[in-house]
C-alpha cells in the first residue's frame, strides 16, 4: 500500500494579485515535506477555465518545479488530456519525455479525456468522441516513446514518420495510468493494460469488486505498452490527534471541494452522450445532501481523525486490493496551510508505519 | 466561493403563490423538447437572484413540454430557465414561461409559482424532418425552432435539472422549488435550428446567446411532485433554505 496527494489546485476568490502565487507556493512547500516524511506520489491535474476548483492547465510546470526541489517522491501529470483539441498527441509524448528526463526517472503519466462541458466545449472538442480519442492516443504514445521514429494515419491524428525526442528516461516508458469516473473505465484501463487512477469514491464492496474486474482483465489485456497493473483511489486526508477534531476539519474540506466542484459544468449535464454517463470529480460527496443548507454527511471511508481512525479507515481501502490512495490535502484553502503541513508529519509518523510498501510498486514497469 | 447572483427582486409582477402543490400530479404521457445554449457571462449572473451561483459557462435550457393529460386538459408550456446552483444542487431558474391553457397556466403559477403568460399558440409537433417548436404570444413568433435530423440515444444520457421558480409568497419574494420526477421511454438527439428566439420575451432581455448545444427530446411520463422547500431569494441558499413545515432561519 502506498499513499499519494493528490492536487486540483483550488483558488478561492476574491482573486488578488498574491492569491495564485500563493496558493501555488503552498502546494509546492506540500509536496516538499511529503516527499521528506516518505510519500510515494505526488499527482497534479490538468484542467481549463475551471474558475476556483482548479487552477492547474500547465501541470508539467508545476511538476517540473517540485522535481526539482524533491529527492525520492514520483510526479505524476494526472491527467493529460487525450483530447487533440486540448493537447497533440505528440506534444503529450514530448512533455512526459522531458518531465521524466529532468526528474530522474520519477514520472508517471496519467491520461483522460475531460469530464466537463467547461473544458470540452471552451476547446470546442466533440464530447462524443474523447473515448475514442484517449484509446487512440493513449496506444500511440508509448510507440512514440519506444520507436526510434514513428508514423501515424489514425483517426483522430495522423503524421508522417518523425523521430519524436527526447525519449523518456525510464525504460522502456514510464508507467501509463488513465482517470476512472465513470464506471467501466476500469476495465477500459485492464484492457489497454495501463493503471487506474480512481478519482471518485466508491464504497467498500463497488472498490473491492472493481479491483477484482481490473485484475481479471488485464490479466488478458492487448497492452499499449509496458504494462502497468495498479489500481490508485482517491481520498481527503486530515489527520488530527484529535479524532474530533480531525473529522471536523475533513468534513470542513470534503465540503468545500464538493461545493467548488458542484460549481462546474458537466458534459453530462448539457450533452446528452453515452460517452458521459457519470459527472466525474467526486459527485457522490455533492450528491449527499438532499435539499440546499442540509450539510451532506461524510461518506464511509474517508480519511478524516485521529491517525487509529484513519490507519483503521485506510486498512478498509487496503483490503479492497487497490495499490495506492492519493490524498486531496486542501480545499480553497479552508485549511490553513501549518495545518496541512501537521497533518501530513502526523500521518506519515502515525500512519504509514502500519502499512508496507507493496513490491509492486512502479519500478515494476521499469524492470519489464 | 463562489459568486452569487446579482439580482435582488421584488414583488410587484411576480407569480402570487395561492396554495403551494401539495398533491403528486402524474402525467402519462408527455414530451419534453429542450434546446440549451451558453450566454454571455455578466448579464446572467445579474439576472439571478443572491440565493443562487452562476456556473461556468453560464447558459440556459429553452424548453417546450407537451403533456397530453393534465389536471385542466391537454396542455404545452415553453419555458425559459437559467441554469444555477443553490448550494451545490444544479437548478433551472425560470425567466419566463408561456401555455397554450390558461387554466394550466394559472395552475403552474399558483402552486408552483411558474412564471406562465397564456399564449395564442405553444406548440410541440413531430415533423418529417424532426421535432418543431413554436410559440406565438401577444401577435408576435417568439420561437420557431427545430430539431433537426434527430437520431436515437438512451434516455439514461438524458439529465433534467429540477426547477426554482420566484413567486410571491405571502407578498414576499421566494424561490419555489418545482421539483419532478420523469420516466424515459424514448430519447433522441439532433442539431438545434432558430427561425425565431426571442430571449427577451421569455424574461431575458439583457441575455445574449452565444453557442448553441445539441438539442434533445424525450418521450415518457412526467410527475409534478408536491413542494418541499422553499429559499430566500435574498440569502445564500446554505442559510436562506426553508423546508415547508419548519421555521424560517433566523
Amino acid at each position: 500500500m502506498r499513499f499519494g496527494i493528490f492536487y486540483e489546485i483550488s483558488v478561492p476568490r476574491p482573486w488578488g494579485p498574491e492569491t495564485e502565487r500563493q496558493v501555488y507556493a503552498n502546494c509546492i512547500e506540500q509536496c516538499v515535506v511529503a516527499d521528506q516524511v516518505g510519500f510515494d506520489h505526488v499527482w497534479a491535474v490538468e484542467h481549463h477555465f475551471l474558475e476556483e476548483y482548479s487552477h492547474c492547465p500547465a501541470p508539467e510546470i508545476f511538476l517540473a518545479t517540485v522535481a526539482a526541489k524533491t529527492q525520492q517522491i514520483r510526479v505524476g501529470h494526472g491527467i493529460n488530456v487525450c483530447v487533440p483539441e486540448i493537447n497533440h498527441p505528440i506534444r503529450i509524448a514530448e512533455r512526459s519525455a522531458v518531465l521524466d528526463l529532468v526528474s530522474n526517472g520519477r514520472l508517471d503519466v496519467g491520461t483522460g479525456r475531460s469530464a466537463t462541458w467547461t473544458e470540452l466545449g471552451g476547446f470546442r472538442a466533440n464530447p462524443d468522441l474523447t473515448k475514442a480519442t484517449w484509446s487512440e492516443i493513449v496506444r500511440a504514445l508509448p510507440k512514440m516513446w519506444m520507436q526510434e521514429r514513428y508514423a501515424h494515419d489514425g483517426v483522430c491524428f495522423s503524421m508522417p514518420e518523425r523521430a519524436v525526442i527526447p525519449k523518456p528516461y525510464q525504460k522502456p516508458h514510464p508507467p501509463l495510468w488513465v482517470a476512472v469516473t465513470s464506471p467501466g473505465t476500469e476495465i477500459d484501463a485492464a484492457e489497454h493494460g495501463i493503471g487506474a487512477l480512481g478519482l471518485t469514491f466508491n464504497d467498500f464492496a463497488e472498490q473491492e469488486r472493481r479491483v477484482k474486474v481490473y485484475r481479471k482483465v488485464i490479466a488478458n489485456c492487448e497492452p499499449a505498452g509496458a504494462v502497468n497493473e495498479q489500481v490508485a483511489t482517491v481520498n481527503f486526508l486530515y489527520c488530527h490527534e484529535d479524532n474530533k477534531i480531525g473529522q471536523q476539519t475533513g468534513l470542513r474540506l470534503a465540503g468545500t471541494f464538493g461545493y467548488a466542484a458542484a460549481q462546474l459544468v458537466s458534459a453530462r449535464e448539457v450533452y446528452a452522450s453515452p460517452s458521459y454517463a457519470s459527472f466525474g470529480l467526486l459527485p457522490q460527496v455533492r450528491r449527499a445532501s438532499a435539499v440546499p443548507g442540509e450539510a451532506p454527511g461524510a461518506p464511509p471511508g474517508m480519511a478524516v481523525g485521529d491517525p487509529k481512525h484513519i490507519t483503521e479507515v485506510l486498512k478498509g481501502w487496503e483490503a479492497t486490493g487497490v495499490d495506492c490512495v492519493n490524498f486531496l490535502l486542501n480545499a480553497l484553502e479552508t485549511v490553513p496551510q501549518q495545518e496541512v503541513l501537521d497533518s501530513l508529519r502526523l500521518f506519515a509518523r502515525e500512519v504509514m508505519p502500519a502499512f508496507k510498501k507493496d513490491a509492486r510498486a512502479s519500478a515494476r514497469v521499469a524492470a519489464e | 466561493m463562489p459568486i452569487y447572483g446579482g439580482h435582488t427582486p421584488t414583488a410587484a409582477g411576480l407569480p402570487e403563490i395561492r396554495a403551494l402543490a401539495v398533491d403528486r400530479i402524474d402525467i402519462e404521457a408527455a414530451q419534453t423538447l429542450t434546446f440549451t445554449f451558453e450566454v454571455l457571462s455578466q448579464a446572467a449572473i445579474a439576472a439571478l437572484p443572491a440565493a443562487l451561483h452562476p456556473p461556468f459557462p453560464t447558459y440556459c435550457s429553452l424548453v417546450v413540454r407537451r403533456h397530453d393529460d393534465g389536471p385542466y386538459g391537454a396542455f404545452t408550456t415553453a419555458e425559459l430557465r437559467l441554469h444555477a446552483r443553490a448550494t451545490n444542487h444544479y437548478v433551472g431558474y425560470c425567466l419566463g414561461a408561456f401555455s397554450d391553457n390558461a387554466d394550466a397556466c394559472a395552475w403552474l403559477r399558483n402552486a408552483y409559482g411558474l412564471p406562465c403568460q397564456p399564449a395564442e399558440t405553444v406548440t410541440l409537433r413531430k415533423r418529417h424532418y424532426g421535432f418543431e417548436a413554436r410559440v406565438v404570444a401577444g401577435g408576435r413568433t417568439v420561437l420557431d425552432a427545430v430539431q433537426a435530423t434527430p437520431g436515437f440515444i438512451s434516455g439514461n444520457d438524458i439529465l433534467y435539472v429540477q426547477n426554482s421558480n420566484l413567486a410571491a409568497l405571502d407578498g414576499v419574494p421566494t424561490l419555489i422549488a418545482e421539483e419532478f420526477e420523469y420516466a424515459i421511454a424514448e430519447a433522441k438527439r439532433g442539431a438545434a435550428a432558430f427561425h425565431a428566439l426571442d430571449v427577451a420575451a421569455f424574461g431575458g432581455p439583457t441575455l445574449t446567446v452565444s453557442t448553441h448545444l445539441p438539442s434533445t427530446w424525450t418521450g415518457g411520463s412526467w410527475s409534478y411532485m408536491p413542494v418541499r422547500f422553499v429559499i430566500d431569494p435574498t440569502k445564500p441558499a446554505m442559510a436562506g433554505t426553508r423546508k415547508l413545515g419548519q421555521p424560517a432561519a433566523a
